[in-house]
């Protein structure tokens, strides 16, 4: 066995997250959807034979770096190894086993070095259709569209034709979804044949005991990090808008020396509506926390996350059964690093922020191009940032999700709705010794000469981000038709020259303000 | 008296460098005087008339002089450029602030964002709106401009960046209101997105118009002091300015977009390798300029330096994409990285070697310049590992202390890993090399290049020290070391051709092109590249190059494919996707032969002869020491065996022309050394630029 040095180690490492960097930019560049190219709304990892990840691309998604591995598990249970050959590429989107819902597709290609496994390299990608009439009404998981059981869509390098027609069958717009698929493939191929090269060059049989050195190195550093902060049990709940009635998280974080365990007893009981987050979803946005929290600058790797454990209670929103509905489920989801944040800021105030104006905003158009084509558009916007110690909120930014926004003027040329206004509401940062970041406003109008069909799911309209540790509250968010207030989770039909308005939520303000000056705001005018 | 002198001049951070090359005989001189910060064409001016004064060459003498600076990207670094101010279409006033609305870092909940150089109060809006195809979907309301004119009055702005929504599409508006501001402001400077950047893109083109008009009179103001210095010592000759593309451009037309200066220094350096690498026969150059602070890197293929249409200035966070603001102008494409020498080296949190981004500077610097450094740096590393030398660094006018290299390297380092000294120092040197070959195999591959074709042309101080042992991680079969890759930057201006490109943003479906509009276009720009040529005085041999930026329908990010005019006027449709789709497979690996292309946007290129440069001879008398060129020999680190072998230094301004040598050795110059690994080979080709020849293991 080759015994490697930190300077070794330092160096693979780096060489193997560069070679998963390019996987991500050829992935991008080539992509046919606005979601993957604009919006990065995908990621791209590498996990050794035993399926641990240690690295991915610098543009992922914090949610999917984290079901990435959980995803290649059920998946090799599905086709163990012996099962894999060279050139196979698995495919699957059971929410219950990837993200949490079915818009994302998860793949796994195996990388085989002398016949036998080595490496796998993963992607998860976010198609804006996966068939079915996904909506806010559903009421169970079957509604949401077609579900990909654990399959080889390639098979030793040759695509499996049934994989595809069940794939083309099923959803509105399949040549954006394959494209997306046929490019990720590429980036696998990319991957092996560098992968390759860099273990021959170093004269490396495989990953295992460099990935056992990452791991070890960096579940240390972690729980260096977690034995600062005093022992304790550490708790806060936060409200969800939810849909008939509010729903809450409960969260106590407990922390015995280098353990930090999570518990969410307590939490609503799952409900029949979109937005429960499935087991998968929650480890992985309230993992996301702590790597923020106590060691951010540790390249992502399984090993971080050793120390942590997480409880949630069987048949609730952030561990629901099947075949409870899951859509949306980041509407629960990203309530979880705040919940976290807020149960630890008494110990860790300087560490903490105050919450964000997310869950993520955003809104799908559905219609017909004038030259009767069929359109299909997501278009995503941000609310404003929470405080930190130190420094206001910045205004409009993508968190716990890391999610870029479209250009208009791309989006104008897509689709005939006509943005009138993108504009930051200054007031809307919660007060406080920092004040949390703006929320916006955007506008659309449609200018097609018929229906445009429109469905939205926004929280924080109920109950807005909060301030923490005496700072203020930021604004609620709301959503308008033609200067009505409309309800936040709705399929609306915005007739030709209507006007939908959607104004996100602003951060949450930190520490009480001292004075005037800090309170007020022209601080965010400048 | 005879025109025969051009000269070149590159403003530094530390130092401003001058060239002159006797057109007539090729024979080069050069300069290096301190740069003078509070205003640099002091200094210009001073090593100018030094120059001239010291070789007996009168003013009048002096064919042009041509002239690259980092005011630009310092004026935007340091928030140094005018109150500026913006208007846009009523309801997007912020587009500039909110940006992407994206984390530049996933985990990072302290990190900061670039403040615009617009703030709030200063962004002004006016009611009208251009519509997605082009067509006016409301009028220009001129009445609300009122209000503008009486705030931008009293707020006192010197500058006002014009962008409107799909104003790229259609200038009307963006130049109505320009006149109607200029006719009742006349002081102040006005720049609009549709001259600036017509390209879609709305937040990338606000942003990039303000920058210009940001930097523009100060710009403005510094390119009059100096032309009336030049005209003051007689040189009423044109000046001419490097941009970040690598072409030059005479003054009058820097003028307008002083925002494409950005990297005009940097882009100096390639034009000088590209220089380099075509006299040691070498098709693909793998450009390596390693300074104190940084490292960038740039591949050139047959003469031609890799181009990109975007670049960031002023990042937040060092070396972070996205953490600065975006620019949509012609650069060299080049990567950054934080690796120079002056780059600190550390353990972080899981006891692993990290090197960078973070610089110890030049002031305290390295632990071994002992100006009283803490940090420990890749010269520290260097030093100890034997290829530098305590004596002869900078030509011995600095000395450095190797025993306070070898207790930093101890105390952060070797200490705490329980290892050797040499060990450590040599963990360093590996891991700035890996980060660098890291970062040029990325961008090879997103240029879908093979880094092993490349030459690799090191400049910069701490590029020969480094170069060899990058070029075995990548691969690459042969360096070449440059005489003078000190003043790298002010030689390749005069390297450079006249040329300017224009882009127009134009989406268009290639099925359904109008070839006859499009011939319009292109021959409009031609006209007026021509026109700028014609300024610079090289109308007779332009040359007109076309590209199209091309995509299948229903992607975001385009290739750039380079068009024959013929296809376009005869619209052969056949052809041009058959040479989109031959480039698409190039960078990709396949084409989707179902999918409909469509062209995004139109460049065209005007440019004049790149100036002929006789290497031999310009460098020719560069040895002119004679005698023997070894110097002695002293322990120097073998990664090989792991161990200090005692080996040959060597005086680079002894070796003439078929000297040729064995590795493992040194060769030392005034402003750089020269590491030769073990079973490389060396030798001087006529023009004194050393070829070296690497072994095909790598380490």
């Amino acid at each position: 066995m080759v015994v490697l040095s930190a300077h070794k180690i330092g160096i693979f490492w780096q060489r193997l997250s560069g070679l998963i960097d390019e996987a991500g930019q050829t992935f991008v560049r080539t992509s046919f959807s606005s979601v993957v190219r604009d919006n990065w709304d995908m990621a791209v990892g590498l996990m050794d034979s035993q399926g641990r990840q240690f690295v991915q691309s610098a543009k992922s998604v914090p949610s999917f770096i984290g079901t990435m591995p959980r995803t290649l598990a059920v998946m090799l249970r599905r086709y163990p190894r012996q099962m894999l050959e060279p050139g196979d590429v698995l495919i699957s989107n059971d929410p219950y086993h990837g993200t949490g819902h079915l818009n994302d597709i998860t793949m796994a290609c195996p990388i085989f070095r002398d016949r036998r496994v080595i490496a796998f390299v993963t992607s998860v990608a976010h198609t804006v259709d996966i068939g079915g009439a996904p909506s806010v009404e559903a009421r169970d998981a079957y509604e949401e569209g077609l579900t990909i059981p654990v399959s080889k869509i390639v098979r030793a390098g040759i695509e499996n034709e049934d994989v595809i027609a069940f794939l083309t069958e099923n959803l509105r717009a399949p040549d954006e979804t394959l494209g997306d698929i046929r490019a990720q493939f590429s980036a696998y191929r990319q991957v092996e044949q560098r992968l390759k090269r860099v273990l021959s060059d170093d004269g490396i049989d495989d990953l295992d005991a460099l990935v056992d050195e990452i791991l070890r190195r960096s579940e240390a550093s972690m729980r260096s990090a977690i034995e600062a902060v005093p022992d304790g049990s550490y708790r806060d709940e936060i409200m969800l808008d939810g849909f008939d009635a509010p729903l809450k998280i409960c969260c106590e974080v407990r922390v015995n020396g280098s353990n930090i365990v999570v518990d969410y007893s307590g939490s609503s009981a799952q409900v029949a509506r979109p937005i429960n987050s499935v087991m998968n979803y929650t480890i992985s946005y309230s993992n996301y926390a702590f790597k923020c929290l106590f060691d951010p600058a540790t390249p992502n790797n399984d090993g971080s996350f050793r120390p942590i454990t997480i409880h949630a209670p069987e048949g609730s929103i952030v561990n629901p059964r099947r075949p409870a509905p899951v859509w949306a489920r980041h509407l629960c989801g990203h309530y979880l690093p705040p919940v976290i944040f807020s149960a630890l800021a008494p110990v860790i105030p300087s560490r903490v922020i105050a919450d964000c104006g997310s869950p993520l905003w955003n809104v799908y158009f559905q219609g017909r191009q004038r030259d009767g084509r069929p359109f299909i558009k997501m278009f995503f916007m941000n609310g404003g940032h929470g405080a930190r110690d130190g420094a206001d909120g910045a205004p409009c930014l993508s968190f716990p999700s890391n999610v870029a926004t479209v250009s208009i003027e791309r989006f104008e040329s897509t689709v005939p709705l006509l943005v009138t206004e993108k504009q930051l509401m200054p007031e809307s940062g919660g007060a406080g010794r920092f004040r949390g970041g703006a929320g916006q406003r955007l506008s659309f109008t449609n200018v097609a000469p018929e229906p445009v069909t429109m469905t939205i799911r926004h929280e924080r309209v109920k109950f807005p981000p909060r301030g923490l540790l005496g700072g203020g509250h930021g604004a609620p968010g709301r959503d308008l038709i033609n200067g009505k207030v409309i309800g936040p989770k709705g399929r609306y039909l915005l007739r030709p020259g209507d006007v939908v308005t959607f104004e996100t939520p602003g951060g949450g303000g930190l520490g009480m303000a001292t004075g005037d000056a800090a309170g007020s705001p022209e601080a965010v005018k400048r | 008296m005879k025109e025969k002198y051009r000269i070149g001049v590159d403003i530094g951070g530390t130092f401003t460098d001058f060239v002159m090359i006797d057109v007539e005989t090729s024979r080069l001189l050069k300069e290096k005087l301190l740069t003078t910060p509070k205003d640099p064409s002091i200094a210009v001016l001073d090593g100018i008339g030094r120059m001239l004064r010291a070789h007996g060459v009168s003013p009048r003498e002096v064919i042009h002089v041509i002239h690259g600076t980092t005011l630009v990207a310092n004026a935007i670094i340091e928030r140094k450029g005018v109150k500026t101010a913006l208007v846009t279409t009523r309801g997007f006033r912020d587009v500039l602030e909110i940006g992407l609305e994206w984390r530049y870092d996933t985990y990072d909940l302290a990190m900061v964002l670039p403040q615009p150089l617009v703030p709030r109060a200063l962004r002004f809006e006016a009611t009208e709106r251009i519509g997605p195809d082009g067509k006016v979907i409301k009028p220009l309301d001129e009445n609300s401009l009122d209000a503008v004119v009486t705030e931008l009055r009293r707020s006192q702005v010197s500058a006002v960046g014009i962008s409107l929504l799909n104003g790229f599409l259609n200038p009307a508006h963006e130049a109505r209101i320009q006149k109607l501001l200029a006719a009742r402001l006349p002081n102040i400077v006005i720049c609009t997105s549709s001259d600036v950047v017509p390209e879609i893109g709305e937040y990338e083109r606000c942003s990039t118009t303000v920058a210009n008009a940001y930097v523009l009179p100060l710009f403005d103001n510094y390119l009059r002091g100096l032309r009336g210095g030049l005209d003051r010592v007689g040189i009423r000759k044109d000046l001419y300015l490097m941009l970040s593309d690598g072409g030059t451009v005479h003054e009058s037309t820097a003028i307008r977009h002083p925002i494409r200066l950005v990297q005009s220094g940097p882009a100096g350096g390639v034009q000088a390798a590209t220089i380099y690498g075509q006299d040691a026969g070498a098709d693909y150059v793998f450009c390596f300029d390693m300074g104190g602070t940084t490292a960038k890197a740039c591949l050139i293929d047959e003469g031609e330096p890799a181009r990109a249409t975007e670049f960031e200035v002023a990042r937040v966070a060092r070396m972070k994409k996205g953490s600065g603001i975006p620019l949509r102008i012609p650069v060299i494409d080049m990567i950054e990285i934080g690796a120079g020498g002056g780059s600190i080296a550390r353990l972080d949190r899981l006891g692993l070697i990290q090197v960078g981004p973070d610089s110890a500077g030049a002031d305290p610097g390295p632990a071994c310049y002992g100006l009283g450094g803490e940090f420990l740096t890749v010269t520290d590393a260097d030093l100890v590992l034997g290829y530098l030398d305590a004596r002869s660094f900078l030509g011995g006018d600095m000395q450095l202390d190797a025993g306070a290299a070898r207790s930093a390297i101890e105390r952060h380092i070797g200490g705490p890993l329980g290892i050797s000294i040499q060990e450590a120092a040599w963990g360093i040197h590996d891991t700035v090399n890996e980060n660098m070959a890291r970062a040029a195999s990325i961008h090879a591959l997103e240029k879908a290049k093979r880094i092993s074709d490349y030459a690799m042309v090191p400049i910069g101080g701490a590029g020969p020290v480094h170069a060899c042992h990058i070029a075995m991680k990548l691969g690459l079969s042969r360096v070449v070391v440059p005489v003078g890759a000190g003043v790298a930057s002010a030689f390749g201006f005069l390297a450079a051709p006249t040329a300017f490109s224009f882009v127009r943003g134009r989406v268009e479906p290639l099925d359904t092109l109008s070839s006859r509009a499009v011939t319009r276009l292109l021959a409009e720009l031609e006209s007026e590249g021509r026109g700028l040529l014609a300024v610079a005085g090289t109308a007779a041999r332009v040359a007109i190059s076309i590209q199209a930026a091309m995509r299948y329908a229903g992607q975001g990010y385009e290739v750039d494919v380079g068009l024959d005019r013929a296809w376009i006027e005869a619209s052969d449709k056949v052809r041009i996707r058959a040479a989109f789709e031959a480039e698409y497979q190039r960078l990709f690996g396949r084409t989707e032969p179902a999918m409909q292309v469509e062209i995004v946007s139109w460049r065209l290129t005007a440019s004049g002869p790149r100036p002929k440069l006789d290497l031999k001879l310009a460098n020719a008398g560069f040895s002119s020491k004679g005698g023997a060129s070894l110097k002695g020999t002293r322990a120097v680190y073998d990664a090989v065996s792991g161990s200090f072998v005692a080996t040959a230094v060597h005086d680079r301004y002894a070796i003439a022309p078929g000297a040729a040598f064995d590795g493992p050795l040194i060769i030392e110059e005034r402003e750089s050394t020269v590491v030769v690994p073990r079973s490389a080979t060396v030798r001087c080709n006529d023009s004194y630029n050393l070829i070296i020849d690497m072994p095909l293991t790598a380490t």
